[in-house]
């Protein structure tokens, strides 16, 4: 069914804009900032006359994402414009090569020296992300081209390419702890959404069926989250020291005032809000005849909820479940406070030697994967609106 | 085939049923009727199970419906409700098919029959069979909620409401389809409804309730005709006899020698009330009545009309 529509805009507004805006950030913001080492202050360098190559790149990057926003709107509207999301890359890629080639010049003869990403690039970055999710596409071909620029990314990477770039040198400053961090914050967002969704399950369901637990569960997990989440982990220290001090059980296990086991627990609570709440509006809203009908039919209890509540209430769960994994991939930067490990380990650390590549070492790859979880858990929902 | 053996029901405190007793034939569309809160919901509830009687007995085809399990009884009786209740998830012959999968009927068996009931209820399964729910008008989704309770053939079937969600127009339709569909099919049926129209038109017997106790319980000419309790009369309506001649055909009051004069024809089948309004406008007395093609069968005297209506006397 074809959804009602106020008639689309003759040129579309965001990608103009966006397109303008990259145009100008190529003219007007340097793309990189150069420093003879990591503590006098940097020197503004412009793409434009430093490489004439990436900077045409660019300008036809923008230039072809403008083209198509003129496009008559029933063009635009087009299942082939679906292909226009390959132009959404180029600018993003041009300047990442321009940045490599700068540094290349700059950096590579010393050591020393640091050639950090300025605000051109940012701006780029964030016009291009900006870009990508206003363009039409199949929700498969929006993630196998965003795979397909990472790959990109890390070929450049793996080549050596970047390595005069001061953020691929603090990585390799860094060494393996960068993945073990990586890895560490992984783990505990997974450990923590996969409890927080047993756990927002099961209150969603018990919510359903009991008003004392709709009242207290919610009460509790409405009021837990507005606790801060420093708060939340120091409060959990000391309950924690304490059983593990008496059971020495949960010590063998590693339960200890501070580390995973405080981190793990609250971000749990965190996640099983908007998964509860979703839970227990779906089950709320399933129509009653259509339950009334499916028992008096004679489907089990068993039956009833397999092929009735399930799959009428799994979308919503599943868009409580998005929620909660892309908060808690942010939550978990705050856990390193704790010596949880994770990525906040390089924020924090980057943030008391105001070491900027350091804290942007811990932050890009935290919204890498906030992002890669939204478009990923978004897969079905999208899917079905495309076909319904 | 269907006996409630002195069945009470209580909502906590509430009575909802009170020690009723009552009978269904087979093959008889019984209309269990009364204002809203009169029990007769719970009462057709009662039957498969969704409900459990607090005291009294319910007989299906002699057997105690406690006898089941509740699942297996549903399965063997047909059951329709108000809001339809198709899953919105489902294809229109997904959803039919519903009983006969739960029943564990082979997938070729269970095609040709949702084909079959569909066809039953003028909803072809090439055109409606794929579509989902949300794709189909109030009237059409009501005869999907018929075809899927007819699907796995049931002897019996419980109507809730069936119909009350459907515009005036639609209803009266629908309601002309369902007879058509149990005129062929003769199954048991229990019909609730708080429409006195629909049960008039449809009930071979009314069953009226009111506050959880069964008032009168009768074949739908007698209960108009003798209204048991001044209750039933007003429920009923102060047109009764009317609905009286809206269930006579003009072909059973038809004589069949020709009167010196007549002016105009009707239908055969139409149903009293209207030869009556024909009477009025046309101010004759005598109406000839026909065929399906067109050949004279007998003739429709005002004055029989007449007598047949105060034969009812005023309540």
């Amino acid at each position: 069914m074809a959804r009602p529509e106020t008639g689309p805009a003759r040129v579309d507004p965001v990608l103009a804009i966006l397109a303008g805006l990259g145009l100008a950030a190529l003219f007007l913001l340097p793309l990189c900032q150069y420093a003879a080492n990591r503590i006098v202050a940097g020197r503004d360098c412009y793409l434009l006359p430093a490489s004439r190559t990436w900077a045409l790149g660019l300008m036809l990057g923008w230039l072809a994402v403008a083209a198509f926003a003129c496009l008559p709107p029933e063009r635009r509207a087009r299942p082939g414009a679906r292909w226009a999301w390959l132009l959404v890359p180029l600018p993003l890629l041009a300047a990442a090569a321009g940045a490599a080639h700068i540094a290349g010049s700059l950096a590579d003869a010393d050591p020393v020296a640091r050639v950090t990403l300025a605000s051109g690039f940012w701006v780029t970055l964030l016009g291009t992300l900006v870009a990508g999710i206003s363009l039409p596409s199949r929700p498969l071909s929006r993630v196998l081209v965003w795979l397909a620029v990472l790959g990109l990314g890390g070929a450049g990477l793996a080549t050596g390419r970047f390595d005069a770039l001061s953020l691929v040198r603090e990585a390799g400053n860094l060494g393996p702890a960068f993945g073990q961090e990586f890895t560490q914050h992984l783990r505990l967002t997974g450990a923590a959404v996969t409890a927080g969704t047993l756990l927002g399950l099961a209150l969603g369901i018990l919510a359903h069926r009991s008003r004392p637990w709709r009242l207290g569960g919610f009460l509790t997990l409405n009021f837990l989250q507005t606790v801060p989440s420093l708060a939340l982990f120091g409060l959990l220290i000391m309950p924690l020291a304490w059983l593990s001090a008496h059971a020495p059980v949960l010590r063998d296990w590693g339960v200890k005032g501070i580390g995973a086991a405080p981190a793990l627990i609250a971000l749990s609570l965190y996640a099983a809000l908007p998964i509860a709440r979703n839970t227990l509006t779906a089950l709320d809203e399933l129509p009653a005849a259509v339950l009334d009908a499916g028992r008096g039919m004679g489907m089990s209890g068993f039956q009833l909820g397999w092929h009735v509540v399930v799959p009428l209430a799994w979308p919503a769960v599943l868009a409580g479940i998005r929620v909660a994994t892309v908060q808690t991939v942010g939550n978990t930067v705050v856990a390193a406070l704790i010596g949880a490990g994770g990525l906040g380990t390089f924020i924090f650390q980057g943030l008391g030697q105001t070491a900027m590549d350091l804290v942007l070492l811990g932050t890009l790859p935290v919204v890498a994967l906030a992002l890669a979880a939204d478009q990923i858990l978004g897969l079905p929902a999208r899917s079905r609106g495309v076909s319904a | 085939m269907i006996t409630f053996e002195a069945v009470t029901h209580r909502y906590g405190a509430m009575t909802a049923l009170d020690t009723v007793s009552l009978s269904v034939a087979e093959h008889e569309l019984c209309v269990l009727l009364g204002p809203s809160g009169s029990g007769k919901s719970t009462l057709l509830r009662l039957v498969n199970r969704l409900l459990e009687a607090h005291s009294g007995r319910i007989l299906v085809d002699g057997h105690d419906v406690r006898s089941y399990r509740a699942e297996v009884l549903r399965r063997g009786i047909g059951y329709v409700i108000q809001n339809v209740g198709l899953f919105p998830h489902w294809k229109v012959a997904d959803n039919v098919a519903t009983v006969p999968r739960l029943l564990g009927w082979e997938r070729s068996r269970i095609r040709a029959r949702v084909a079959e009931v569909l066809d039953l209820v003028g909803l072809p399964a090439g055109t409606y069979g794929g579509r989902y729910p949300h794709q189909l008008s109030g009237g059409e989704a009501q005869r999907v909620g018929v075809a899927r309770a007819l699907a796995s053939d049931p002897p019996v079937l419980l109507m809730d409401e069936p119909f009350s969600a459907v515009d005036p127009l639609g209803r009266q339709r629908i309601q002309g389809e369902f007879l058509e569909i149990q005129r062929r099919l003769k199954k048991t049926v229990v019909f609730v409804t708080h429409d006195v129209d629909e049960a008039v038109r449809l009930g071979d017997r009314i069953a009226l309730l009111k506050d959880g106790r069964l008032i009168q319980h009768d074949r739908t000419e007698v209960l108009l005709e003798r209204p048991a309790t001044p209750f039933v009369a007003e429920f009923l309506g102060r047109d009764r006899a009317l609905k009286r001649l809206s269930r006579v055909p003009a072909s059973a009051l038809a004589r069949s020698s020709a009167p010196p004069d007549s002016a105009g024809a009707l239908p055969e089948a139409t149903d009293l009330r209207l030869a009556l309004a024909h009477f009025l406008e046309s101010g004759t007395a005598v109406v000839a009545l026909q065929d399906g093609a067109g050949r004279i069968t007998g003739w429709l005297h005002r004055e029989d009309l007449e007598a047949l209506a105060r034969a009812g006397g005023p309540a």
